[in-house]
């Protein structure tokens, strides 16, 4: 069994490398950050990170440690740290499972730094690997319910000691249930979830994107693009200029898009978001559309910018990242293809469609 | 008409000028002292002096500082603060002043986290510990200079920061007290560090005003208000900026551009200050600095101040050229003793351009420049500083069509008459003094931001609300009622959260009172 020990070191690079995988949405992880680098000066257990799986006791335990909400409630309303390991407490105690590991639900945002401060606070390793290897706005958006794990019980805690435990009839309803539960609590709670044996996890998860948002991150740090570009098979869409950003409330997402002006072309590339980046277009032709990751960065700092700090004028890089086979399966783009975010088009992969174009 | 003072601290220079309305009485340059109380109190003096009789036609003063900012890069001269932060059981996870630099968390005396605070909606999270506030006020008692509170979602309802001042008070606490959310916007801890930075830097600011007011007693003149520039290129008074002091921090940055706009009454260009060492480069957006969307750090700190977007070059006046080398080592103000074109032995951004552009300035001889260094050479630098300047405005401008450039400071003679990406290169009459000139003839202004519901409270009302609530703080400032006027109401969602939350941000702008 292969592990690594996570160290203040790592912290910067994490941070990076979540937003980038972020796609412009899942929260700042500064303040994760943060409070991660709390744990490690303070009396925390040891975070323990696991890659590799051959030894694992088959029958061994594994749930999902996540921050539920509104990234704009947790930036106020700050943890006060220890909820998600009481999530976890609640959730063995009510269902009599030994927890054994712990994984992260998405790598992107602030929920790429949630399970390391659980993991802190209780001694129990995280793995390498989560449900999304990106950002998704929604519980049941996960390879590990495209693969027929059920998010339920979904333990859901709050900082004041509120607890709920939801059995939902399926992905949706445990979605919809909780989600209202977390505004009744005020916005943002805490939540363990998607317990299941690590033979069906490691059926169903998308493997090191924990060590890969920390890869990520050093080579931006580092100013090496190429680095990352090269690891993901990513493709550069477009550099320009930020020329127009629309906003419009709808239903409490965050939605609009981005209009970006060719540096060197007088081409067009409009990127629609909510939450999230979804669809980038050049000149009205779809070029990248979700599960495929589309990413906004600085031009001169390589640094990830979110939905919501994109603004006028600035001078971006876009890139496009094919995501991972099981987010691309039939049955998974039912949730997380173009047509679950409502556009009237099919998935087409990023790397099918840019070579079009160069054509 | 009376007679305005506008003061503009550099790094190099002190500038100041005597307006009446529009006219340029007099103006100067004195060197910044490494205090800067001492240039400032010298350029006062100048300018005064050379008013003559007519120094009894003043009647206000308006100054653009970097005090705040140098006391925190010095960590000198800082009040010692206590801090409260509500909102227990929440918060805990990261503390107050966690990862600070040593030397300014030296300065903070105690730290409290106590139960109470807000959730979004405005209800509380747990009920203010009360008990909990009345042993503070026994404990910090004479061992602190300054109170900053913070509690969660005080822009939504700032009840418990106001209730906890209110016992401290009752408590015979009798030192300044910062309420955050009369500090920042949203994001505890941003706005938590921007309440503490203020209340370290009060005393700084309290014992310059009685130095400023002493020099005026002594120079013989009474009645002269007392205004500083803020960081969104308006000024406030002297009695909210002893409260709020932080609110200047950016204050000479801005003027210059908001300088540019007045001596052209042009709204919209790119401004390019440019001083002894630096190009400072701004954008004029409708009169006023453009603020920058990213994150504000203030010595490494994180706030949630709304700076003016600006890209700083290392390419001044004084600038040091050496081989094909332009800078960033700058001779700053020692510039007329060591430049070649005053007879000095090194080569600078000055000489080049003055040689080049066969400009005449004053004690200045190009000649001794292209006796020295062969055209070609010269002409290779100034293409080279050129395209800096270029570069910078490709970077600032917000679409591919040209934009009018205003150059300003005392560096801008050296400016080239035609830039790529600008229309027209306009250097205004008097621009050397355009950050003092732009403090002097702004307006009185306040920026609020906070949070609403649109389901708890209509659109309509929320937007009034906070409205008024600018407009009480200009009022404050110094603003005369009947003539504030609404330069921007900006509205974001926030999502994940239902019942139509919104951020508003309003800025309001009026004349001196």
């Amino acid at each position: 069994m292969e592990t690594y020990y996570i160290q203040t070191k790592d912290i910067q690079n994490l941070i990076i490398g979540a937003s980038f995988l972020g796609t412009g949405g899942g929260g700042d992880p500064y303040i994760g950050g943060l409070m991660l680098k709390r744990e490690l000066q303070n009396n925390s257990k040891k975070i323990e990170i696991i890659s590799k799986v051959n030894t694992i006791n088959q029958n061994s335990f594994v749930i999902g440690s996540a921050m539920m909400g509104a990234p704009i409630v947790m930036i106020e309303k700050i943890p006060n740290s220890s909820e998600t390991k009481k999530a976890l407490e609640a959730y063995s105690n009510f269902t009599g499972n030994k927890i054994d590991y712990i994984t992260p639900l998405e790598m992107g945002g602030v929920n790429s730094t949630i399970p390391l401060i659980t993991s802190a606070k209780t001694g129990i390793p995280v793995i390498d690997g989560d449900g999304m290897g990106r950002a998704f706005p929604e519980l049941q958006m996960t390879t590990f319910y495209f693969y027929g794990i059920q998010p339920s019980p979904v333990v859901i805690f709050d900082e004041k000691g509120n607890i709920s435990i939801v059995k939902g009839i399926n992905g949706y309803w445990s979605e919809k249930i909780a989600r209202t539960i977390t505004v009744r609590y005020g916005g943002s709670a805490y939540i363990a979830l998607y317990g299941t044996n690590i033979k069906t996890y490691f059926n169903s998860a998308i493997l090191g994107t924990l060590t890969l948002a920390l890869e990520i991150g050093q080579s931006i740090n580092d100013m090496r693009l190429d680095d990352v570009l090269d690891k993901l098979k990513a493709i550069i869409l477009f550099k320009g200029k930020v020329i127009d950003v629309n906003r419009k409330l709808d239903k409490g997402f965050s939605k609009g898009n981005v209009t970006i002006q060719g540096l060197e072309n007088n081409n067009i590339l409009k990127i629609d978001f909510q939450n999230e980046f979804l669809l980038a277009t050049i000149n009205n032709d779809i070029i990248a559309s979700v599960p495929d990751l589309i990413t906004v960065l600085d031009l001169f700092t390589f640094k990830p910018i979110t939905t919501d700090r994109i603004k006028y004028g600035q001078k971006v890089i876009v890139v496009g990242i094919p995501s991972n086979n099981k987010l691309r399966s039939p049955n998974a783009l039912k949730y997380i293809g173009p047509r679950a975010f409502g556009y009237n088009t099919d998935f087409i992969p990023l790397e099918q469609k840019v070579k079009k174009i160069a054509n | 008409m009376p007679i305005k003072i506008g003061i503009d601290i550099g790094s190099t220079h002190t500038d100041v000028v005597a307006l009446e309305g529009k006219n340029l009485l007099a103006a100067d340059k004195v060197m910044t002292t490494q205090n800067l109380t001492d240039g400032l109190l010298n350029a006062i003096t100048t300018v005064i002096q050379k008013l003559g009789e007519r120094k009894n036609e003043i009647n206000s003063l308006m100054i653009g500082t970097t005090h705040g900012l140098n006391a925190l890069h010095q960590a000198k001269g800082l009040n010692r603060v206590a801090i409260i932060r509500i909102g227990l059981p929440a918060g805990e996870g990261v503390p107050p002043t966690f990862d600070w630099p040593e030397n300014l968390n030296n300065f903070i005396t105690h730290k409290y986290m106590i139960r109470g605070g807000h959730e979004y909606t405005g209800e509380e999270i747990t009920e203010l510990d009360e008990d909990k506030i009345k042993k503070i006020a026994e404990e910090i008692n004479g061992k602190t200079d300054a109170i900053a509170i913070t509690s969660i979602f005080s822009i939504v309802n700032p009840d418990h920061e106001l209730r906890t001042r209110e016992i401290l008070k009752e408590k015979g606490i009798n030192i300044p007290i910062i309420l955050s959310h009369e500090i920042g916007g949203i994001g505890l801890l941003e706005r938590e560090n921007s309440t503490i930075l203020n209340a370290l830097i009060l005393r700084i600011f309290e014992n310059l005003i009685i130095k400023i007011k002493d020099l005026l007693s002594k120079l013989g003149i009474e009645d002269v208000k007392i205004f500083f520039a803020q960081n969104d290129g308006t000024v406030a008074s002297e009695h909210f900026i002893k409260n709020y002091p932080i609110f200047t921090v950016a204050g000479p940055v801005s003027n210059s551009i908001r300088g540019a706009h007045l001596l052209t009454g042009i709204k919209n260009a790119i401004v390019m200050d440019i001083g002894g060492t630096t190009t400072n480069v701004g954008v004029l957006y409708d009169g006023y600095p453009r603020e920058s969307s990213s994150i504000v750090e203030i010595v490494n700190i994180r706030t949630n101040f709304r700076m003016p977007d600006i890209y700083t070059l290392a390419l001044g006046g004084g600038t040091v050229i050496k081989n094909e080398k332009i800078g960033p080592e700058s001779v700053g103000y020692a510039l007329t003793q060591k430049g070649i074109s005053w007879n000095g032995d090194t080569l600078t951004t000055t000489d080049v351009a003055i040689a080049i552009k066969r400009i005449t300035l004053e004690n200045a001889n190009p000649k001794l420049v292209l006796q020295k260094f062969p055209t070609d050479y010269l002409t290779n630098i100034y293409t080279k500083m050129k395209k800096m300047w270029e570069n910078a405005i490709d970077l600032m401008k917000t679409s591919k069509t040209d934009i009018q450039v205003i150059a300003v400071g005392g560096g801008s003679i050296m400016i080239p008459d035609k830039l790529e990406g600008a229309s027209t290169v306009i250097k205004p009459q008097n621009a050397q003094y355009a950050n003092a000139i732009g403090a002097t003839l702004t307006k009185i202004g306040a920026t609020v931001e906070r949070t609403f519901s649109y389901e708890q409270t209509s659109r309509e009302s929320a937007i009034k609300n906070i409205i008024d609530e600018a407009k009480r703080i200009a009022t404050t400032a110094g603003a005369s009622n009947n003539t504030i006027e609404i330069r921007e109401i900006e509205e974001l969602q926030i999502p994940y959260l239902p019942g139509n939350s919104v951020k508003i941000k309003v800025k309001v702008v009026g004349e001196f009172s």
